[in-house]
């Protein structure tokens, strides 16, 4: 079954229109964003995104409708003038100027804390509560990582395991999934939509035309889109 | 919730498994490895630590595993703001977080478009590419060109602790790969350390002074000329015991008359309440031969201390009085230069010989276009005054500095006893050094040959430049010259903490641990020698940052010198033994400390007693008290205020005597007329040069609209439309800067100061000639040697005009990545 298989199994609605209704939909979703934002591609993958299953994996989800613009728009900036795929050195330099901080004042932080305290700094609040979280469920940061908590790719990805334990465990322990579900769900709200939209127009001001500038929007999207669905889910 | 992780993964594995058939399973390769794993219980306890940078011993707090809060240093009696900022600077967004490369250098290797350099096109790399790469650099351009091709760049203030010294790791590294070329001098002395070593026999600069005691004692009068001791001694280049202020407070506390000399009323004078007196910037020789004149006149100098103590006096008096050049320096004479009424120079000269005078000259003074002439001409005075070496009296080039003139504990000075890790001994075959602020030069022009104190340098051709603890593309004068320059070698690799300017210009950044993120010690007072102080680390290097030992360490390795690097010791090891040397010298003077265990696993400090002998001490009395057994290390053995070795070398700039010498750019020059205000790049206040600029908590402290501030005085503001808390141009014909406007009646009309140590932040990264958003001084400031003698920078030798911004601010300037929108 395909990705879109999935959705079109789940996720039909009256209006026949696919949605980002269900629990495994977002956390695919959310875990492919994360790995997107956690390291630079390499070109083996960037291939695969210009004719091979990343292709098609794009091509099922911009038939989202909700994702659809955003998506087609991220389709475009993956292909080259000269119909190549991107180049993996480019991207990645893109990355180290966006994420890394070699631009400088132009950088992007992908940090919650430095949008949400009080000096712009990282480690903080948002940084320790979001590692309480992770306690809380037993996880920690693998040791390859050498990231903050709050890191955008780390919370997504701890989204996307509140939102999948809070579904698996709904049949056969309806108490923790309901507390799974708060959790999911003010963490989405206190954390990641509180701080990704502005990292997006962050993305979008300095990389307006880039890969990165695309996948920003989109996981805006994507965010908000989880959050309709995710309260009408639960 | 009872849900294992293993069965959680295991699940998650056969989900994907599920989406089944070819296209699901190529969909998995889009997909990396979990970042999350189970955890087990986290040992991130709450404690304390001793700690401490530049700006003072601290505590460090560390509430589950953070660090929180850092509370200076209990014996600190006048704590900085930059200790509070200590976290937000180790937190900072701007940290250098792993290995980068330049894109084209990734590439292209050393044949890359070295235009690309400021664009901020890295790539991440591993370590263990990044040290093989720096490794390979290293021998192919040894191989290709020789050593006198690398040039091993000079740091400046890098960070503190006697093991993670990047001045010593950088040399012993270069020392066993056969050498390179270093940069003599600094950019705090250049000019006074090379006369002073001809006039004074030392370079004065850094030695001890008549202890502050003494001052409070005997002196009548202190005059601080060019000197703002209550900003520049916040800093220490080991930690600091902040004595400098707790001399001035008794100073203050004493009522004695001060009288300082600055074109702004400085902080300093504003806090003693002094006499304020505001020469035109670059005029203060002629001001002081206008003194000199009227103790000549007036007969107030000491002639026997001239004949006893000193040499040339009468070739200077010929001078003086305009027998060798037809113009006696007269105070009417000087009052034209300096436009300061030559009633006022004639009462300050009898003022000063009225009874016991200190004289503090500050380094700003030589920090200008023809700088040695300044301290020379302040010895010149001390001298005629001859009171040098008498309790209270004569002059002193280092009061603002670090704490000099606290009485003294008997422990040696800078680090009260530690060894420290060291460079070891220079291959035979050393290349020569080039003075360190003609880094642009020898860049742009390999092969030319410069005069230098007596001798020719030969510009060598460099091709690779490596920095560890320093930020030229901060300190180093005229910006877009250097931007050009920096064009010029093939590879240029840059050890750093923070995306400064030099991070951004490099080819391969290496990301360093700060000093809160690695173990370490250091000393507490550098000239009181009163504390060996614990540097224990606070937390583990954030992201991939790495202590700089261990770096160095790394890249020797990969060359084949590990073991000669490391001498197969420890970082521990090598902490003990530079505190075990500190034990050895405290035995040989009877005194007892802890042992090393005791030391550093009770978690507190050495301290020494002062002694009151040392609240005695005077500069130069043992000169002064038997001259023939106690000569200056001069070539006459006395104070030389005419130099026949300055003589035989015959420089048009730098005479064999103290001399008004007309600077390139003043308020005398024609130039005035296109650009008429003097500019000034003092020492700021809540930073450390260009180090903390970057952390918001401090920068909120003084930037206006979050630009650097522009001093300037409220009649040349009202003349320009200028109001306070405006965006201005700051521009000349090197460059331009955007600044925010700080009306003052505290600066004489005239002259702007716009402090050194603000970013670099081109509007067009990497292009020559960009304007910068933020107000980086050294866009404006000149790149010349002072003199053939010393070659040393002339930061303070500038003019420019300002006018308000009109039309769309570029966007705020933040040093972080911006905020949420």
């Amino acid at each position: 079954m395909t990705l879109m298989g999935q959705y079109k199994e789940k996720n039909m609605t009256t209006n026949d229109s696919l949605t980002l209704a269900g629990a495994e939909t977002r956390g695919q979703l959310f875990r492919w964003l994360s790995t997107l934002f956690v390291r630079e591609l390499d070109q083996k993958t960037l291939d695969l995104y210009h004719r091979g299953a990343g292709k098609d994996f794009l091509k099922q989800m911009a038939a989202i409708p909700a994702l659809e613009s955003d998506v087609t728009a991220l389709q475009k900036v993956l292909v080259r003038e000269d119909n190549m795929a991107l180049d993996a050195l480019a991207l990645a330099s893109e990355y180290g100027y966006l994420f890394l901080g070699g631009g400088g004042p132009q950088s992007v932080s992908p940090y919650e804390s430095v949008y949400t305290s009080k000096n712009g700094s990282m480690f903080q609040e948002a940084e320790q509560q979001t590692r309480e979280i992770l306690g809380m469920q037993g996880l920690g940061i693998s040791k390859e990582i050498r990231e903050p908590a709050d890191h955008i790719a780390i919370q997504l990805e701890l989204f996307a395991h509140l939102d999948e334990m809070a579904d698996s465990v709904a049949s056969t322990d309806a108490e923790s999934a309901s507390v799974l579900k708060i959790q999911a769900k003010t963490f989405l709200e206190n954390h990641l939509l509180n701080w990704v939209p502005g990292f997006s127009a962050n993305c979008l001001a300095q990389d307006p035309d880039g890969f990165y500038g695309a996948l920003a929007r989109l996981t805006v999207t994507i965010l908000n889109e989880s959050n309709l669905y995710f309260n009408q889910d639960n | 919730m009872s849900q294992s992780f293993e069965d959680k993964m295991g699940k998650e594995l056969s989900r994907r498994q599920f989406l089944g058939g070819t296209l699901a399973a190529a969909t998995m390769a889009l997909f990396g490895p979990s970042l999350l794993t189970q955890a087990f219980a986290a040992a991130e306890g709450d404690y304390e630590v001793l700690s401490g940078d530049h700006w003072g011993g601290l505590r460090a707090i560390v509430k589950g595993g953070r660090f929180v809060e850092a509370i200076p240093f209990e014996k600190d009696p006048f704590p900085t703001s930059l200790v509070k900022a200590s976290s937000d600077y180790v937190y900072s967004p701007s940290r250098v977080k792993y290995p980068m490369v330049r894109a084209g250098f990734l590439k292209n290797g050393h044949k890359s478009d070295t235009s690309e350099r400021g664009t901020g096109k890295f790539v991440r790399v591993s370590w263990e590419k990044a040290t093989k790469l720096v490794a390979s650099e290293l021998k192919r351009v040894k191989e290709q060109y020789g050593v006198a091709s690398i040039y091993g760049g000079n740091p400046g203030w890098r960070k503190v602790g006697k093991l993670h010294n990047s001045t010593a790791g950088l040399g012993r590294l270069l020392n066993l790969n056969g050498g390179c070329t270093r940069g003599s001098g600094d950019y705090s002395t250049g000019a006074s350390q090379v006369i002073m070593g001809h006039v004074m026999g030392n370079m004065e600069v850094y030695s001890q002074q008549t202890v502050w005691p003494v001052i409070i004692e005997s002196s009548d009068l202190v005059v601080m000329w060019g000197s703002d001791l209550i900003n520049t001694d916040r800093m220490g280049w080991g930690l600091p015991d902040h004595g400098g202020q707790v001399g001035l407070e008794a100073l203050k506390k004493s009522g004695k008359k001060v009288v300082v000399i600055d074109p702004l009323r400085s902080d300093t004078a504003e806090y003693v309440n002094a006499d304020w007196i505001a020469p035109r910037p670059g005029s203060d020789v002629a001001m002081m031969l206008g003194v000199a004149h009227t103790l000549y006149t007036q007969k107030l100098y000491d002639e026997e201390f001239l004949d006893e103590y000193t040499v040339g006096f009468d070739k200077f008096k010929a001078y003086l009085t305009g027998e060798s050049d037809g113009q006696p320096k007269t105070p009417e004479w000087a009052s034209e230069i300096c436009d300061v009424d030559a009633k006022i120079i004639k009462t300050l000269a009898r003022t000063m010989a009225k009874g016991r005078t200190m004289l503090m000259a500050g380094w700003s003074l030589q920090r200008a276009d023809h700088g040695e002439q300044t301290h020379w001409m302040i010895v010149t005075i001390a001298s005629m005054l001859g009171q040098i070496g008498l309790p209270g009296g004569g002059f002193g080039l280092a009061y603002h500095y670090d704490g000099a003139g606290s009485p003294q504990s008997p422990m040696p000075s800078y680090g009260a006893g530690l060894g420290g890790f060291s460079a070891g001994s220079a291959p035979k075959k050393m290349p020569p050094t080039i003075p360190v602020a003609r880094i642009s030069d020898a860049l742009l022009n390999p092969g030319q040959k410069i005069d230098f104190n007596g001798g020719t340098v030969t510009y060598p051709d460099i091709k690779l430049m490596y920095w560890a603890g320093g930020n030229p593309l901060h300190h180093q004068q005229d910006r877009n010259k250097l931007v050009k320059a920096w064009q010029k070698p093939e590879t240029i690799i840059v050890h750093e903490m923070f995306w400064t300017a030099t991070a951004k210009y490099a080819d391969i950044v290496l990301p360093t641990a700060t000093t809160f993120e690695q173990d370490d010690i250091e000393g507490l007072g550098d000239y009181s020698a009163r504390f060996i102080y614990p540097l224990h680390k606070v937390i583990d290097p954030l992201y991939e940052s790495k202590p700089t030992y261990d770096i160095f360490a790394a890249i020797a390795e990969q060359l084949g010198y590990g073991q000669e690097f490391t001498e197969g010791k420890s970082k521990m090891d090598w902490i003990e033994s530079f505190y075990n040397a500190a034990v050895q010298q405290a035995k040989s003077k009877k005194i007892n400390i802890p042992d090393f265990k005791t030391f550093w696993e009770g978690g507190s400090y050495v301290e020494f007693d002062i002694p009151e002998s040392a609240k005695q001490w005077v500069r130069h009395a043992d000169f002064r008290e038997d001259p023939l057994l106690e000569p200056l290390g001069t070539a006459s053995g006395k104070i030389e205020l005419y130099c026949k070795a300055i003589e035989k070398m015959g420089y048009d700039d730098c005479p064999p005597h103290a001399s008004w010498q007309e600077p390139v750019e003043w308020l005398g020059s024609k130039k005035t007329a296109q650009f008429p205000l003097h500019l000034l790049s003092s020492h700021p206040k809540d930073r450390l040069h260009s180090q903390m600029n970057n952390v918001t908590s401090l920068r909120e402290k003084y930037a206006i609209k979050d630009r650097e501030p522009i001093w300037m005085n409220t009649k040349d503001a009202a003349a320009r439309g200028i109001q306070h808390g405006d965006i201005v141009r700051v521009f000349n014909d090197r460059g331009e800067v955007l600044a925010g406007a700080y009306v003052t009646d505290r600066f004489r009309k005239g002259v702007v100061r716009l402090r050194e140590g603000g970013w670099y932040d081109p509007k067009e990264p990497g292009k020559i000639g960009s304007l910068c958003k933020y107000g980086h001084v050294n866009v404006l400031t000149i790149d010349k040697g002072s003199s053939k003698l010393s070659q040393a920078n002339i930061a303070n030798t500038a003019l420019v005009q300002v006018k308000k911004f009109t039309g769309t601010v570029p966007k705020v300037t933040a040093f972080d990545p911006p905020k949420g929108a």
